[in-house]
């Protein structure tokens, strides 16, 4: 029994070992193959595909994500990944302007931990910026996501008779890098990615 | 000389210590980490990882892609709204009754409260869900297995692998992080610290009266800690390389204040003294 019990604890840790080691090396490697190369070259690339075939292998995702080993282990690694911040703008008929600000004004949550839970997402809106990728699935996928957070918008709202329309953007965040702060001080800048306009009916067909 | 220092002082109060103990803090820092970040989230879960979220679960169909939505509730279709608070308490009890009870029982709340936070909180692959969701359940794991199998052998078979895991994230991390230019020269350090989300803009305007190269010294001492981890395994070279454990969790104390994620930042120092601080030769 504890010959059994000795060869089912070694099987575990091979596997544990495995699981941790296949995840951490592969998501690390596709970051940097990615970060220094275009999506063109890259697709060419026999290495880069076999590590995205592994990655997409079905029965190793849900092991590891249901154990919770699917993480990668490069912390703002290779490079850091910029914030993507969304404005709206609540417009009645006229195109007056009812009322404007960033999301975080619309959509409150009592803790702060709770918002970096749901801006997580909105990092993957940079992806917009690579060229091959802007006719491809993503942009549905963020036009999905600004509909979604205009009906909450539109939902917590008491004076939705006014309303006619959104008119909402995303942008990138960027502060001044360290080599450019002599000369450009504090100065915020926002680069316009996606914006798009969502009416009220269209808000109204989604039922839930 | 510092380092022979700090080792001979705690080697005596080492001696005594064994991988029970390291096993015992692990459980009850972790548990009592989930409490406090349980009790954090209670306001707020309702509207996050339910059916009353800003993102529905049906488009979360859509934005997963090919990969299976990882989701217990989905498949059992339950509505998680009315559950919420009652989720987040059980998960609070079991954390509670798994410090409390004797050894022989402890892998039956750690399992219960595993499968209610994979149940509950991370109910979606890619929403609402960062680092620490995924250390906490890969801690629970750990702790699972090394109270169901009680022999020595195997604990510390299991142990080993953990210590394992820890530096070997370590390395992967420095390694990714020396691959990138920008670690080079204290634009990622500058970067991270600004970020509008993640950074904790209290401290926006000190960082401007430091000097460029205090960013650059400190991107380097980040990069050399995390990529000597692994230096922490091998018993003989210990009295040199104690310091690193120390400047690890000083790094990590500094992400949890300058950075918004100060549950990440605690529970990797909880793996960290877990994996390093109770050391004994086995």
């Amino acid at each position: 029994m504890s010959k059994l019990k000795y060869a089912l604890s070694k099987l575990i840790c091979i596997l544990i070992f495995f699981l941790f080691s296949y995840n951490g090396f592969i998501i690390s490697a596709i970051s940097i193959c990615e970060f220094y190369y275009d999506q063109k070259e890259l697709s060419n690339n026999l290495l880069y595909q076999f590590l995205c075939k592994l990655s997409n292998n079905k029965a190793l995702y849900v092991l590891s994500s249901y154990t919770g080993f699917d993480t990668g282990y490069g912390f703002f690694a290779p490079n850091v990944a910029s914030d993507c911040v969304i404005k709206i703008k609540i417009l009645d008929k006229n195109n007056h302007i009812i009322e404007e600000g960033y999301i975080d004004n619309f959509i409150k949550f009592k803790r702060r931990e709770s918002y970096i839970r749901f801006w997580g997402y909105t990092k993957k809106f940079v992806d917009l910026l690579d060229s091959l990728k802007q006719d491809s699935i993503s942009i549905k996928l963020t036009d999905i996501y600004i509909k979604q957070i205009c009906r909450c918008v539109y939902n917590e709202r008491n004076d939705t008779n006014n309303i006619d329309h959104f008119e909402s953007s995303v942008y990138i965040f960027d502060y001044p890098k360290l080599s450019e702060r002599k000369y450009k001080g504090n100065e915020i800048s926002l680069y316009e990615i996606r914006k798009i306009y969502v009416s009220k009916s269209s808000l109204q067909k989604i039922i839930y | 000389m510092l380092a022979n220092h700090l080792y001979k002082k705690l080697s005596i109060s080492h001696s005594n210590y064994s991988i029970k103990t390291a096993i015992s803090f692990f459980n009850i820092s972790l548990n009592l980490l989930i409490i406090i970040n349980m009790l954090h989230l209670l306001e707020d879960a309702k509207y996050l990882f339910t059916n009353h979220s800003p993102i529905k679960e049906q488009f979360l169909l859509i934005f997963n892609g090919n990969k299976p939505l990882n989701t217990v509730s989905h498949y059992l279709s339950i509505n998680m709204y009315d559950l919420s608070n009652a989720c987040i308490i059980s998960i609070i009890m079991m954390s509670v009754l798994s410090i409390i009870i004797p050894i022989n029982w402890k892998p039956l709340p750690l399992i219960i409260s595993f499968l209610l936070y994979q149940m509950f909180v991370r109910t979606y692959t890619e929403f609402y869900v960062y680092g620490y969701d995924s250390y906490v359940l890969m801690s629970y794991i750990y702790l699972i297995l090394l109270f169901s199998f009680k022999d020595k052998i195997s604990e510390i078979l299991f142990f080993n692998v953990f210590r394992l895991h820890v530096s070997i994230s370590y390395l992967i991390s420095g390694l990714t992080k020396i691959a990138g230019f920008n670690w080079w020269n204290g634009e990622s350090i500058w970067k991270a610290i600004h970020l509008y989300y993640l950074s904790n803009n209290n401290f926006w305007e000190y960082y401007d009266k430091l000097p460029d190269y205090f960013f650059i010294i400190s991107g380097w001492i980040v990069m050399i800690v995390q990529l000597s981890m692994p230096l922490l395994l091998i018993h003989t070279l210990r009295r040199y390389t104690t310091i690193l454990l120390y400047m690890n969790l000083l790094i990590h104390c500094f992400i949890g204040i300058f950075l918004n994620l100060p549950f990440f930042a605690s529970i990797m120092i909880i793996w960290n003294v877990t994996a390093f601080y109770f050391y004994d030769k086995f």
